[in-house]
């Protein structure tokens, strides 16, 4: 019979299509042409008024039923029942096949997802990297930048030493120079100041009698300002020539020092009643013996002369280690001297006092300050008035 | 009693100092002939006794020389060098009278061979004790160079 070759040729054409549902109708429409005037339909469910089915299983579920209004041969139900069995592994197939291509295409989906997510994060990790690469570059040209910075500032530097070394030098021939002007005007200034002193004596005491009061008044006022310009010059000179010959360093002994100048003022300090005093170990120390002498010589003078009236004189030098040095105390008991004047009082000429009350140009603490600082230290004051003044002089070693 | 002859030669180029100088030896009533020369070139013409100086009546050689230091022309130190250079002339005792107390001026003059350095007082009553004093060591105390013949 041509069934089993139709039967064939149908399952055949069925398992080159893709569409279950055009398959389960094409099935239906053939097998009812095959098995004419047999007719079948298919349904999902059981049909009761179906006198035969067959149902469509794959494994254990039911994909429905072919039914037929009449009781087919036996031989129709065996080809049918293969023809079904057939149909179900075609659909199973199918099925299969649908589910691999979703578990595909959900796949397809995951992986495109993931594959998306990776290449997102490898946008990122590029974008990184760029970044990172750029950031490099910005340090690099800032390093570099800064390296110009520094290379400017090192080169300022030196100029800026050269130019303080420069300066440096000009002030000290600048200083050189003034001492030697201010040496030479007070020299030179000699000569015509004997004469006008000179002759002032003579007349203000041979001629004085072809004066009258007021002549002889005023000639000894001439002869009173010459002696002052004296001082004058005289201060002037020494302060100038201070320094000029090259300084002989050499340990000194402070105490043999200070005893030295203590013994010019002993015989003055014990007329006064005063007391003197040297506390401390004094070391030996760097420095030249000439401007030592008079830096004590000067201190201590000042100290005997700017005393108070109603209480006696106490001097005291006291000596400190320090650690890049010494400090030197050199304390009195007198007028003092007020804050406003503590820089002052350095100065060339410089007095506080009127001359009558105190003598003196006051060139004296000038001389101290300048035979200080060529001995490479400092000097200052701290006072209170009438209470006392200390001057103090570090040394740095 | 006076141990040599006093007579002076004084170079001083200042002339105020001159009269100065004088007046002092005047007042201090020293019996003292002094001559004056007025610069460098006139105090070696008056010793060497070149031109009006060879009448040694009129201008006897000097038996003390104070010598000023600053002078234009031919300074005290040239002039000091040529009479202690000069065989009978480098007995004559020259006592320095400048207005400098400069070290490096000290250590030339007594390096030629000053016999003595003074620094001329502003104070005229000083310069007046300072004379006395002069006259009193160099010509009562001190004792000359024999005159040579």
């Amino acid at each position: 019979m041509n069934s089993l070759h139709d039967l064939f040729m149908l399952m055949f054409t069925l398992s080159q299509m893709q569409d279950k549902g055009k398959i389960m109708k094409l099935f239906q429409e053939s097998i009812t042409e095959l098995f004419n005037p047999m007719q079948f339909f298919y349904t999902e469910q059981k049909e009761i008024n179906a006198i035969y089915s067959e149902e469509i299983t794959i494994r254990n579920n039911s994909l429905g039923y072919i039914s037929s209004t009449t009781e087919p041969t036996p031989e129709t139900k065996s080809l049918l029942q293969n023809a079904i069995q057939m149909l179900a592994i075609l659909l199973d197939r199918l099925n299969i096949e649908d589910e691999l291509q979703e578990k595909a295409n959900t796949l397809e989906i995951v992986t495109q997802k993931q594959l998306s997510e990776i290449k997102n994060y490898i946008d990122e990790l590029e974008k990184a990297r760029l970044a990172s690469l750029n950031l490099i570059e910005d340090l690099k040209d800032e390093i570099s930048e800064r390296k110009k910075a520094e290379e400017k500032i090192i080169a300022l530097n030196q100029t800026l030493e050269h130019r303080v070394f420069e300066r440096t030098n000009q002030l000290q021939l600048a200083n050189k120079e003034l001492e030697s002007f201010s040496y030479s005007i007070s020299h030179d200034l000699r000569a015509p100041l004997r004469a006008i002193y000179g002759f002032s004596q003579i007349l203000a005491s041979r001629h004085r009698d072809s004066l009258n009061e007021e002549g002889q008044k005023y000639m000894d006022y001439v002869v009173d300002a010459s002696i002052r310009m004296e001082q004058l010059i005289n201060d002037l000179l020494n302060y100038s020539r201070l320094g000029r010959t090259s300084l002989s360093l050499r340990p000194i002994s402070l105490k043999e020092v200070i005893d030295s100048v203590y013994s010019d003022y002993k015989s003055d300090l014990e007329d006064l009643g005063g007391s003197f005093e040297m506390k401390n170990n004094f070391p030996s120390i760097e420095g030249d013996e000439s401007l030592l002498h008079q830096i004590f010589s000067n201190l201590i003078g000042n100290a005997i002369k700017y005393r108070r009236i109603d209480t006696p004189l106490e001097i005291q030098i006291q000596g400190e280690e320090l650690p890049d040095g010494y400090l030197l105390k050199v304390i009195d008991n007198g007028i003092g001297i007020a804050e406003n004047h503590y820089e002052k009082i350095f100065n060339v000429f410089q007095r506080l006092h009127n001359e009558k009350t105190y003598p003196g140009t006051g060139i004296g603490l000038a001389n101290v300050k300048k035979a200080v600082s060529l001995l490479g230290g400092m000097i200052y004051v701290e006072s209170k008035v009438n209470s006392g003044s200390t001057f103090f002089i570090k040394f740095t070693q | 009693m006076r141990n040599t002859q006093a007579q002076i030669l004084l170079v001083e180029d200042n002339p105020m100092d001159v009269i100065l100088t004088l007046d002092a030896f005047h007042e201090a009533k020293l019996n003292n002939n002094i001559n004056v020369a007025r610069d460098g070139e006139e105090a070696l013409d008056y010793i060497f006794g070149k031109g009006d100086f060879a009448n040694r009546i009129k201008f006897p050689m000097p038996s003390l020389i104070l010598l000023d230091l600053k002078m234009p022309g031919i300074d005290g130190f040239e002039v000091l060098r040529q009479i202690k250079n000069t065989e009978n002339l480098k007995r004559i005792p020259v006592i320095i009278l400048t207005s400098s107390k400069e070290e490096g001026d000290l250590a030339l003059s007594y390096d030629i061979g000053a016999n003595s350095y003074l620094v001329k007082p502003v104070n005229f009553n000083g310069f007046i004790d300072v004379v006395k004093k002069i006259d009193d060591y160099w010509f009562t105390l001190n004792i000359g160079a024999p005159i040579e013949k």
